[in-house]
């Protein structure tokens, strides 16, 4: 399948491809320590429920009753704070066909000789790194205990288990980056030679450590300004070294796009286990307990919630996730009598209409918001 | 029908929060007027937003028999009065219905300045005053001192002033005893012509018009013809009744009593608060004394957010103004904000209770320009013009002088804030006419001042400079001439019409920097740079630019954050709505009236 898959990250015949792919993700709540800009359901201090974790999940997974799916993604959490064992088991127990993407999210501190192996025997054909960043300085303000050294050994460790598939993960607007620093940590990551990079704006999520300092005047929140520069340093070295932006944070070389992403931003079908997984099944979205130990109670039997995607929902996702791509949205699936919209967008430079297709500009993936807000804010809504 | 000299009718006098709905809520307990079942806090105050604000903003009256302890029974009429500067008509028409008022000032607090002056609108109509020091129990309760105030204020003996406590009771069978011995019982003919004064009037959905009425002389019976004096309009008197409190139809009131009557009126501008209710077959010769037009002091204009809301809007006023006959409308047409109205009302807070009203009872989103008041424009040709909008001043070179209103404003205040009260009042254009110490610890200061410079921020800044302690009022006192200018506001190179204001000549410099530094901080910046600029006449005074945003996308957006990020994307998508667009500039709702609270 993977011959016949079109490999130009931004097309939108991938996109649509992707978007009508089955996939599973995996989650996996531990960390070693929490960092102070995480928001996910991610847990330190509570690795000695790994194995019975591990257990419980194989046992949501076989009772789902789903036998396989085209994409997956094991992320965190830290998944390789597992070890190779439970991590390996784990890995083995998602039911998926042969050509299926099976990404393994992994800490450069955690993924080990040992880890890669056991990842690849299990079946990992991708593994994405948490990176964030080359300099010590700036890892130290995102509390990341790892230094660069570590992250060339995880690329090494999972080269040499044989998975060739890459991506680094990057982050820039942390409190004292500047912007040479963060051209430092794109050039560092791009010398690793990756078939896929990530480069996210830290954001302060409420309830979050680094939420904390800023609101008690301890550090300062990136401004959009200087975070707006760094989003466009980062898409100008990333073009030169031969990447292509296929989503706001996504750049990836032919064949390298990650598709289990492209599936969610297609709005995808996928099934999520473990705690704090969502799931999008069936017109419905529906998600775990976050919190390992009433997750592991019920595995999974009840929802901790669920939402029915109506029409209008259905119409908020296409746009506000489809508009994420570089492929964009087609103008047929658009809300009706967003033309003004449109044309609004396009004078303003943030789109560009062609091909049928409505597609984001430089500009225009920095201010997805107001793209989105804009094509949605038309007369009806419907499609 | 009672016999006069076993009826009371009084009122309250008070400053918010001195605990005149507790007394209330006790007087009606006590007397057993009300049951326990229907007894619930503030049973007079029935809007929700009197409750929210703790102000009573519509009368209401209340029937309370009481048996006093000598066995004799009387009918105590409760006549409760608004409690804001901006219905000292209304709270005079209330005081004309009663022939004595309790004065209740919290122990700990002293007198206010508007207490003050309701007082001496009630001695001035001949009221019997009882003053009453609420809120003994309290720690900080200081009787003697405000004891000694009220004394040197209102030369009344010490030893009349009766001490209470609404919260527990204590104190409060006193005052009821004080009410039948003190306060004068009403007096006036039955078999004479019918005189009855309306003291307030509100719309009922079900019932039309329901007028607070209170019988100076004759009598007024159910099913007969009533004319009112001053509209000329004449209906049959449906029904007539007294509140106990809830309405109970009786067939007939005499002199000295107070009741309500319903006439099939669909308006209250046919029942006008103060106006005379007589019989339409055998009418008085004269109406009481004392009536006037309501008269709107402050004006804005209200425009919907959406301009297709513009129909609305007009019922929505129209069904408003039939419960409030003061306040007043009439259409405009704005560049900047399309069409609206030019509203009237008696005051500030007049004006915020209507805009609230619009908005909680009819669902209406508006866009509040800021107030103005009623400026004269003395042309050269020697003609005279209403000027109610900024944009409506005519050009220097037709003028001959504009000349604005003025108020004297009362303010009392403990001594230790009279200079940044005076300085406050200076920096305001005040003129300062009389100035004595109540106390040693409080002073009197009475200022002219243009009504303009109080009408945004000045009780605000006035109580900021006194931690809250100084009182305020004020009334009307003539026109006069001032150098004035209108400073206009251009977005992106248009002028707003709807930012327009008329400045004294020597602070439009200030006010325009000021100006266009508060609309920086107030309009979110959007895809394009917008420069912001203040000019008198074409000159630009100030400017200043809200750079283009280059970026707001989420960082991230996976499987796991769909639900949630669609929530913070849909709550950005409801905050546009709530903005105007103003040529190629969203300006958010409330940004006419924030701008203007400029800190002077």
């Amino acid at each position: 399948m993977i011959a016949t898959t079109p490999v130009h990250p931004d097309a939108p015949e991938l996109a649509d491809y992707c978007a009508g792919l089955f996939g599973i993700y995996v989650h996996v709540p531990f960390c070693t320590a929490k960092c102070g800009y995480c928001d996910f359901a991610s847990f330190d201090g509570m690795s000695d429920l790994a194995g019975t974790y591990v257990e419980g999940l194989c046992q949501e997974v076989s009772k789902s009753g789903i036998s396989s799916c085209d994409t997956v993604f094991v992320g965190g959490g830290t998944p390789t704070s597992l070890g190779p064992d439970l991590l390996g088991k784990l890995i083995a127990a998602i039911p998926r066909s042969d050509e299926a993407e099976v990404t393994v999210e992994a800490n450069p501190e955690s993924l080990t000789a040992d880890v890669a192996i056991a990842a690849a025997a299990a079946g990992a054909n991708r593994i994405s790194i948490g990176m964030q960043s080359a300099l010590p300085h700036v890892l130290k303000s995102l509390g990341r205990r790892h230094n660069f050294g570590a992250v060339a050994a995880a690329v090494d460790a999972a080269r040499g288990a044989g998975i060739g598939r890459l991506n680094l993960d990057l982050i820039y607007g942390a409190p004292g980056e500047a912007l040479a620093d963060w051209r430092q940590s794109l050039d560092a990551a791009i010398a690793l030679d990756p078939g896929h990079i990530s480069a996210y704006s830290l954001t302060v999520e409420a309830g979050t450590k680094l939420w904390r300092q800023v609101r008690d005047g301890h550090c300062r929140a990136p401004d959009d300004d200087s975070q707006a520069e760094k989003m466009s340093v980062a898409a100008e070295i990333l073009a030169n070294a031969g990447y292509v932006r296929y989503e706001v944070s996504a750049w990836a070389k032919p064949g390298e796009a990650c598709r289990h992403n492209l599936m969610y931003w297609g709005g995808g079908e996928y099934r999520g286990f473990g705690s704090g997984a969502h799931s999008h099944i069936g017109g419905t979205r529906f998600w775990n307990h976050r919190d390992p130990r009433s997750y592991l109670s019920d595995l999974g039997v009840l929802s901790a919630g669920s939402e029915r995607i109506t029409s209008e929902i259905e119409v908020f996702d296409r746009v506000s996730l489809g508009m994420r791509r570089a492929a964009g949205v087609s103008i047929s699936e658009l809300p009706r009598g967003c033309e003004g919209a449109i044309d609004f967008l396009s004078g303003a430079g943030l789109v560009l209409a062609t091909d049928g297709r409505l597609r984001p500009t430089a500009k225009g993936f920095a201010l997805g918001n107001e793209i989105v807000i804009r094509l949605l804010s038309v007369a009806g809504s419907e499609c | 029908m009672p016999r006069t000299e076993r009826i009371r009718n009084f009122s309250i006098i008070a400053h918010i929060d001195h605990g005149k709905s507790t007394l209330a809520d006790r007087l009606l307990e006590i007397t057993g007027a009300i049951s326990e079942r229907d007894m619930r806090d503030q049973v007079l105050d029935t809007m929700d937003l009197e409750r929210e604000r703790g102000i009573t903003i519509k009368a209401q009256t209340v029937r309370i028999p009481y048996t006093s302890p000598d066995g004799r029974e009387y009918i105590l009429n409760l006549i409760d009065t608004p409690g804001h500067v901006d219905f000292s008509y209304e709270v005079s028409k209330s005081l004309d219905a009663c022939e004595g008022a309790l004065l209740l000032v919290d122990a700990a607090q002293g007198i206010e300045a508007q207490t003050l002056a309701n007082s001496y609108l009630a001695v001035g109509a001949g009221l019997e005053i009882v003053p009453v020091l609420n809120k003994i129990d309290l720690p900080a309760a200081d009787p003697e001192t405000a004891a000694a105030e009220i004394s040197g204020l209102l030369g009344i003996d010490t030893s009349q002033i009766l001490l209470a406590s609404a919260k527990t009771g204590e104190g409060v069978p006193e005052i009821l005893e004080a009410i039948v011995e003190r306060i004068p019982s009403p007096s006036g003919e039955a078999n004479v012509a019918l005189r009855a004064l309306i003291f307030d009037s509100y719309y009922d959905q079900y019932r039309g018009v329901i007028s607070s009425i209170r019988v100076v002389e004759g009598e007024l019976r159910s099913g007969i013809r009533v004319k009112m004096m001053a509209t000329g309009a004449s209906h049959e008197a449906e029904e007539i009744g007294v509140l106990t409190p809830a309405m109970t139809p009786v067939k007939s009131i005499g002199p000295g009593e107070v009741g309500y009557l319903i006439a099939g009126i669909k308006d209250v501008s046919q029942a006008k608060v103060g106006d005379t209710v007589t019989l339409a077959e055998n009418p008085a010769s004269a109406p009481l004394p004392g009536y006037q037009e309501p008269k709107p002091m402050v004006f804005c204009g209200l425009y919907p957010i959406d301009g297709g809301d513009y129909p609305e809007l007009r019922v929505s006023l129209e069904k408003l103004s039939l419960n409030d006959a003061s306040f007043t409308y009439e259409p405009e047409t704005s560049k900047a904000l399309g069409f609206g109205f030019r509203c009237g009302f008696l005051g500030l807070l007049h004006m915020e209770i209507v805009k609230e009203r619009l908005e909680r009872e009819y669902g209406m989103a508006l866009v509040t320009t800021a107030p103005t008041v009623e400026y004269r424009a003395v042309m050269r040709n020697g003609d005279t013009r209403v000027v109610r909008t900024p944009t409506d001043l005519p050009s220097s070179g037709e003028l001959d002088a504009v000349e604005e209103p003025m108020v004297r404003a009362t303010i009392l205040t403990p001594s230790e804030y009279l200079g940044p009260v005076m300085e406050l009042c200076q920096a305001r254009r005040g003129e300062q006419e009389r100035l004595e110490y109540l106390s040693q610890a409080r002073v009197e200061i009475v200022y002219r001042l243009p009504l303009a410079e109080i009408v945004v921020d000045f009780f605000d800044a006035l109580k900021s400079r006194t931690r809250g302690y100084a009182s305020l009022d004020y009334e009307p006192a003539g026109h006069e001439a001032a150098n004035l200018v209108r400073v206009d506001v251009l977005l992106a190179g248009d002028p707003v019409d709807a930012f327009s204001s008329i400045v004294h000549r020597e602070k439009a410099y200030a006010y325009g920097k000021a100006m266009v530094s508060k609309l920086r901080e107030l309009i979110p910046r959007q895809l394009f740079d917008i420069a912001i600029q203040a000019a008198i006449g074409g000159r630009v005074i100030a400017r200043e630019t809200v750079k283009a945003k280059r970026k707001d996308v989420l960082a991230k957006c996976y499987g796991g954050d769909v639900s949630r990020k669609r929530k913070l994307l849909e709550r950005q998508k409801e905050g546009r709505k709530r903005m105007k667009q103003i040529g190629s500039v969203e300006v958010p709702q409330d940004a006419f009236i924030s701008a203007l609270r400029i800190d002077s």
